[in-house]
């Protein structure tokens, strides 16, 4: 602390007052002066000031910390208790896709397959009785009336869902800079 | 070590408290911290705020001292901040940074007159720094700034006005205006 700077509060130099003010002026702003420039600091205040702000210094100018990740330190058991959980999990979900993707076996009952093809509807109503509607559940084939939502898409869609990639393509032709679809058209 | 700010041994601290020197920190607060206290301290006439608004000062600075780069106004920023520290705390507690009393024009009906006798009696100097700090509190807000900014910080003319960001004519004006009403509370030219 030898390097600490030696400035007591009473040695401040003010500036003299200007050519304008007499001798008489100047003894009153000294008077001034000695009357409220003398103003007593507590002891320790810089110190103080100086510990609060120290660690604002540090802060601003020490390196940007790291976040370090936190060390785990788990147990060999546990460790391979939860390995044996992944690897039963991963068997028991192939099982599951292999039942849902294997094709079935012919069924018991001997049903006949939904017909992929689009065909009349009859709308007749037709009395099914709730066994025979459960027996019709069981035996019916999901993958058949995904064949059938081509049409039910097709059936959804509007003018409205293409008139915007028709004109787009119109303007792919006329403006070939526009390059929207990649056309080279030469009239 | 010099801690005059214009010189170039200052500005030395100056970058060094900037990089990270705690001892030039430390420098930079012993040359400056009773300073801004008895700044503070005549505005606010609260010991205990003034210390508080002092550290919040300095930590003000300390966290802006890497983007200082004005040679030679580091005087007017430091004391700068802290009038704007007293300012912000003064407007959070709704009150005037002087508390005037209410009879300070009173008394001044019955202030003694400056005498050119030094040597007068201790008393009687009491009384005057009595009567003189009386007619300062009653001055204008703005005019007690400058005298406390001179006479208290011992800032120069220039540097009040950067301080507070007036033209160097408004400042003199402002404090010829107050030394003159300082003179007639306190009935110094009715000697002549």
């Amino acid at each position: 602390m030898d390097q600490r700077p030696v400035q007591p509060e009473h040695t401040l130099s003010r500036e003299p007052l200007g050519d304008d003010f007499t001798d008489r002026d100047r003894q009153f702003d000294q008077l001034i002066s000695r009357t409220i420039g003398e103003v007593t600091s507590p002891p320790g205040l810089t110190d103080r000031v100086v510990a609060a702000s120290l660690e604002e210094l540090r802060r601003t100018t020490g390196p940007i910390p790291f976040p370090v990740g936190r060390v785990r330190t788990r147990s060999v058991a546990a460790q391979w208790l939860a390995m044996a959980a992944c690897l039963g999990l991963l068997v028991a979900g192939g099982w599951l896709v292999m039942q849902s993707t294997a094709p079935r076996a012919a069924t018991p009952t001997g049903g006949e397959l939904v017909a992929s093809d689009p065909m009349p509807v009859d709308v007749t109503p037709v009395a099914i009785s709730p066994a025979a509607e459960l027996v019709l559940l069981e035996t019916s084939r999901p993958a058949a009336f995904d064949d059938l939502s081509p049409y039910v898409a097709t059936r959804d869609l509007r003018f409205d869902d293409l008139s915007g990639d028709l004109v787009a393509v119109l303007d792919a032709i006329q403006n070939p800079v526009m390059g929207t679809y990649d056309l080279e058209f030469t009239p | 070590m010099s801690t005059d700010p214009d010189t170039s041994g200052f500005q030395d601290v100056l970058r060094r408290a900037s990089a990270g020197d705690e001892l030039a920190w430390q420098q930079v607060v012993d040359a400056y911290g009773s300073r801004v206290y008895a700044l503070l301290f005549s505005r606010c006439r609260n010991a205990e705020l003034a210390e508080e608004l002092t550290q919040s000062t300095f930590c003000t600075v300390v966290t802006k001292l890497s983007a200082y780069d004005e040679q030679g106004k580091f005087e007017p920023w430091l004391f700068r901040i802290a009038m704007n520290r007293l300012r912000d705390e003064m407007r959070r507690r709704g009150r005037h940074a002087v508390n005037v009393a209410n009879d300070t024009l009173s008394t001044m009906e019955t202030t003694p007159r400056i005498e050119s006798d030094p040597g007068a009696g201790g008393e009687q100097q009491l009384e005057l720094s009595r009567a003189l700090r009386e007619a300062v509190a009653s001055l204008q807000e703005s005019d007690q700034e400058i005298l406390h900014l001179r006479h208290v910080s011992g800032l120069s003319f220039k540097q009040i006005a950067q301080v507070l960001q007036q033209p160097l004519g408004t400042v003199l004006a402002r404090h010829f205006r107050a030394f003159k009403r300082l003179k007639e509370m306190m009935g110094v030219d009715e000697e002549d």
